[in-house]
């Protein structure tokens, strides 16, 4: 088993070099050649229209992207599994190219079932068409919003870069291509999966190299991403990374939501917190732990992948946790990249760049909040001088606890807030010139932070300890909504985890009994995001509607109104009067 | 915890002490102010505070044979009185001294109290501040907060010069040069008040103040003057306030001992009065914009934009579902109002219909360029303050221009402010009140001074008059009533569709009283 395929030399992210036809994926022996052919043969007619797309890419983006296939393609192995073993079709397929494919719950296979049916990602397209979005689109004084490509940029995983040459708007015929009514479907995370052709010859995708089973499940994640552009989500940094795209906004790709969005009617994007909106989403993946025996050894045998350390795989620690911890971290980096690509003149988006300040960057509830006598934002702590606008609270609250955990002095990371809130108490909204001097070196210190947390597991029994320091955070001040909701869902996170050890039956009664404090403070927030109002939507060109949730802002926004940050902390308080410290029980 | 380094709070008290400086000047001359940002004028300013007049105090009114006299005397001889224990002025001062005003300075990371702060000073109490000290050896009036002289000018050449016989038979322009300020003149008075109650050089109630504790300032001169304890029987030219127990002919409509000579209906003082409030206020309000925006790029720690240019309102509400900010298909409720703040400019155009001002009107306007200067999220402080000073000048125009006109002039005749009320009680009216809380509060208080004024301008009155002039008082007292902030809270939280409904529902009955026969 050789790899002949010829590697892509990678300049940064961007592809300089590429592999020229044929592209050779190797198969499990004899018939290696004919098969291949065939196999080309099929995939070529099959993407044929999406390359006619993709050459339609204006010059704005100039790094070719792999072409997208849509979830058509993955349907016929990742909905309702695989043929079994002993399945006459089981050696046609092997027969085409489909080899060592197998049911070994290495993967569920029936992904596009959850995300069909649960996953209101498959509704991000849907969601357009309603009625909100028509009121959205009349105040913003664009006809069809549904084709507003500073919509579609999050709203569909289809490329922005295949819609068409038009600044603004998608081409009408395509509205009704499933690829892109389809909403965020499996390559808006896992990345446009089809090779690309042009005069230069053909960027290998992912598509076709993924159904080897021993090629493909034990490469490393970097080889797959630079070889096949295949999307590195297995790291937490970067997983967050791709979520963070849409749930916080990033301008190199155009997704950002505008405070001019926000005003015509676009519900406030709420704070993103990893772990809880995997389990939210749900999960269609099964986390290491949950894989078989078998499949976990023979991973950790034969993978090549040295990106996290062998420690990350061990199962005797609290991976979700983690998780919460190094997204905080991430959250914080890129809602500074965020702020700062769009003070930055010489940063371009593939959409309208809104002009600087652009006010969503700031807190919402800072300014947007009814003026209340004896308010509990008079008596919380100060972030930077009063009146003068701070970013969103929401990505700081937990990062000085994975800070600690990280191994740095909390004094050090507050030093580092403070230049930022410095720099936007002098001026309303900061100065610009100076945003990207001071931005740069502090995201750049906290990628770090989060790529050596990602590597550094977090042991099962220092568990109840950070679950005391959440508690201690949550009652040294007044927090706003989206702050405490973080500290909410890290603390639930961390009690899903710590009560679902089987072996420690006192952990799990010692869980047990913050029961009642945890469903004091849980009352006080929309914490299940999923539940909104039942709808039905249809999409263009289908006959059916579907079900679908949609976003109730009159569940979700009287919490943020009626919130009492002082009521918070006391039953926070009380809470952590629970959390005996360990040995003096 | 101070945000505030030392040398941003240095640089802000040398640039509030240079501002106030000249603004000292200007107010001492009575001169329209001017742009106060360059270098120059620290020179220019100490050379007139050489001669600027000094103040004497208070304590040298209050005797007990001169205004200091006992509650018997309803008010002439009782001035000292009825302001120290009536007039929110006299505790302009001791307010710096309490919780909230040590609040806000910890909250502004400011270290000296608020009480020896120029900022604060400057309008609490101006004989304490930095000026008074260079003009004359710092005056300690500071327990006056303000006191006679804020007003009626610094005493020191008129104090004896007004107890004289002949003080009354001397022209305002002879008192004038002492020092003593023609007060019975209504633009006078309304560019005095807006000094502090609008604001100016070194006296800038920004959105840094505000949200650090300080009352936003929102001043129709007309509301506030009706609510002011008065330590003065009647206006020249008006009707006694009081009963006057000397003189009960005062109380007719004509005053009988006018010192100019003209004879002026009491109608004009009560409309002349909300008139010019409304253009002077708007004038002061776009300098003060214009003074932003210059210091917007002379001073790197600025407060630009300056988020007290806009409708406080526009961003503090909670947010809601089904909003009616999301709701509406009206798009010109956003776009015809000044992008920005409201509360200054939103009769205006109204008014600069009725009195014939068509440059200020419509989309070709002179506003026209602000407004969309202003909408822009980092609005550009060079244009801004070109345009801002353009518009205000023009205002300063008007406003002396309807300050020369009397009861006679159409502008002020009962005909006049009939049409106005109509006006402002049909469609025009109407749109306001839906448009946001500050232009309906603008509209009401405007429909309660015109009904003052048709009042006073009535010679003759009928029990018909009488019962119909009582309903009329009735609606705008609900329509009051229906502005009113929800309890514990400082801003409109409720005011969406059922109260504009209420509101526009009392303003057709306004209509069809103002309208109906006698």
């Amino acid at each position: 088993m050789k790899l002949n395929c010829k590697t892509v030399e990678a300049h940064g992210d961007v592809a300089v070099g590429r592999a020229l036809l044929p592209v050779e994926i190797p198969t499990t022996g004899k018939s290696a050649r004919p098969t291949n052919l065939l196999l080309k043969l099929m995939l070529l007619v099959a993407l044929a229209p999406m390359t006619l797309f993709a050459q339609e890419a204006p010059a704005k983006s100039p790094a070719v992207q792999r072409t997208f296939l849509g979830a058509a393609n993955c349907v016929m192995c990742h909905n309702n599994g695989l043929p079994k073993a002993d399945d006459a079709n089981a050696a046609a397929l092997e027969v085409l190219g489909f080899t060592g494919l197998a049911n070994d719950s290495w993967v569920t296979l029936e992904e596009l079932k959850l995300w069909a049916n649960q996953d209101k990602h498959s509704q991000a397209f849907t969601s357009l068409l309603n009625e909100r979005s028509q009121q959205i689109g009349k105040l913003l004084g664009v006809a069809e919003i549904h084709r507003d490509k500073r919509c579609l940029a999050c709203h569909t995983a289809y490329p922005l870069a295949a819609m068409g040459n038009d600044p603004h708007l998608m081409p009408p015929e395509l509205v009704k291509n499933f690829r892109v009514s389809q909403g965020v479907s499996c390559e808006g995370c896992h990345s446009p999966s089809g090779d690309t052709r042009d005069a230069a010859g053909v960027l290998p995708g992912w598509y076709q190299p993924h159904t080897q089973r021993e090629f493909w499940r034990f490469m490393a994640t970097k080889e797959k991403r630079e070889k096949f552009g295949f999307a590195d989500i297995r790291s937490t940094t970067a997983r967050t990374r791709m979520c963070l795209t849409c749930h916080l906004g990033n301008a190199a790709e155009g997704k950002v939501v505008t405070h001019e969005m926000y005003a015509a009617g676009h519900p406030p994007l709420p704070g993103f917190e990893l772990s809880t909106f995997a389990a939210q989403m749900p999960k269609h993946w099964l986390d290491f732990d949950k894989k078989p025996a078998a499949v976990r050894n023979e991973f950790l045998e034969k993978s090549t992948d040295d990106a996290y350390g062998r420690d990350s795989f061990k199962l005797d620690n609290l991976p979700e946790t983690n998780n919460v911890l190094v997204a905080a971290l991430v959250s914080f980096s890129e809602n500074l990249k965020l702020s700062a690509a769009l003070a930055d003149e010489a940063a371009t988006m593939p959409v309208a760049k809104p002009d600087w300040p652009e006010l969503a960057q700031f807190e919402c509830f800072a300014c947007h909040h009814d003026l209340k006598d004896k308010s509990w934002r008079q008596r919380r702590t100060l972030r930077g001088a009063p009146g003068r606008p701070m970013l969103r609270a929401w990505p700081t609250t937990l990062t000085k606890l994975a800070i600690k955990r990280a191994g740095h002095d909390s004094k050090e990371f507050d030093q580092r807030l403070q230049t930022i809130e410095k720099l936007l108490s002098e001026q309303p909204f900061g100065r610009r010139e100076r945003w990207l001097a001071t931005i740069r070196p502090l995201t750049a210190w906290l990628d770090e932070q989060a790529l050596s947390l990602e590597r550094k597991p977090l042991p099962r029994d220092a568990g109840f300890g950070l679950l005391r320091e959440i508690a201690i955070v949550a009652e040294s001040d007044l927090w706003d909504y989206d702050s405490a909701r973080q500290l909410v869902w890290a603390a639930q996170t961390l009690r899903r985890e710590l009560s679902s050890d089987r072996s420690d039956e006192a952990l799990r009664s010692k869980v047990a009994a913050l029961d009642s404090s945890f469903a004091e403070i849980e009352r006080l927030f929309v914490l299940d995001l999923i539940q909104g109002r039942k709808a039905q939507q249809q999409l263009p060109g289908s006959t059916k509607s579907r079900d679908v949730q949609e976003v109730d802002l009159e569940k979700t926004l009287p919490p943020i109104a009626n919130y009492d940050a002082a009521l918070f902390r006391d039953q926070f308080r009380k809470l952590a009067t629970k959390l005996v410290p360990v040995g003096r029980e | 915890m101070s945000h505030v380094t030392p040398s941003r709070l240095l640089c802000f008290l040398a640039v509030a002490a240079i501002l106030f400086a000249a603004s000292w000047r200007e107010r001492v001359e009575t001169a329209p102010p001017t742009e106060p940002s360059a270098q120059t004028n620290v020179g220019e300013a100490n050379a007139k505070t050489t001669t600027a007049l000094r103040l004497v105090g208070s304590a040298s009114c209050a005797t007990a044979a001169c205004h200091g006299g006992l509650s018997g005397q309803p008010i002439i001889g009782a001035e000292f009185p009825i302001w120290s224990q009536r007039d929110p002025h006299s505790r302009a001062y001791s307010v710096l001294l309490n919780d909230l005003s040590q609040q806000m300075v910890k909250r502004l990371g400011l270290t000296p109290p608020a009480h020896e702060l120029a900022v604060c000073l400057n309008c609490h109490s101006p004989a304490t501040t930095a000026f008074a000290e260079a003009a004359s050896g710092r005056e300690r009036h500071s327990i006056d907060g303000v006191s006679c002289e804020q007003c009626h000018g610094p005493a020191e050449h008129w104090l004896t010069a007004h107890v004289r016989k002949d003080w009354r038979t001397r022209s305002p322009a002879e008192k004038q040069r002492l020092g003593y300020r023609d007060l019975t003149d209504v633009l006078t008075r309304a560019s005095l008040c807006v000094d502090c109650h609008v604001g100016g050089p070194g006296r800038d109630v920004n959105h840094d103040l505000i949200a650090a504790g300080h009352p936003r300032l929102f001043f129709e001169l007309s509301a506030f003057h009706a609510n002011w304890p008065k330590h003065w029987p009647r206006e020249a030219g008006g009707r006694a306030l009081l009963p006057d127990h000397t003189s009960p002919t005062r109380q007719r409509g004509v005053d009988q001992e006018a010192g100019s000579g003209k004879q002026t209906a009491a109608s004009s003082f009560e409309a002349k009065l909300w008139a010019i409030g409304q253009v002077v206020t708007a004038q002061r309000s776009l300098e003060l914009l214009a003074q932003r925006a210059a210091h917007a790029d002379a001073n790197s720690a600025a407060s630009w934009p300056e988020l007290a240019e806009w409708n406080c309102f526009a961003c503090h509400h909670d947010l809601q579902a089904g909003s009616w900010r999301q709701a509406r298909t009206d798009l010109s409720r956003v776009k015809d109002s000044l992008a920005g703040n409201v509360w200054p400019y939103a009769l205006i155009e109204s008014l600069a219909i009725e009195t014939d001002h068509a440059e200020l009107v419509g989309d070709k306007s002179l506003w026209q360029p602000l407004r969309s200067l202003i909408g822009r999220p980092f609005p550009p402080p060079a244009l801004i303050q070109k345009q801002a000073a353009t518009i205000a000048a023009e205002l300063g125009v008007w406003a002396k221009d309807l300050n020369q006109r009397d009861a006679a002039d159409q502008h002020f005749s009962s005909a006049a402010i009939n049409k106005l009320q109509l006006r402002l009680t049909g469609d025009v009216g109407a749109k306001l009140i839906a448009r946001d809380w500050d232009s309906a509060t603008q509209v009401v208080l405007a429909l309660a001074s015109l009904h003052h004024a048709s009042v006073a301008a009535r010679t003759k009155k009928t029990s018909a008059d009488e019962e119909r002039d009582r309903e009329i008082q009735a609606v705008i007292d609900s329509m009051n009533e229906t502005l009113n902030f929800p309890l514990g809270f400082q801003s409109p939280r409720d005011f969406v569709d059922k109260p504009i409904e209420r509101l526009q529902a009392d303003l057709l009955r306004l209509r069809k009283l103002l309208i109906s026969p006698k």
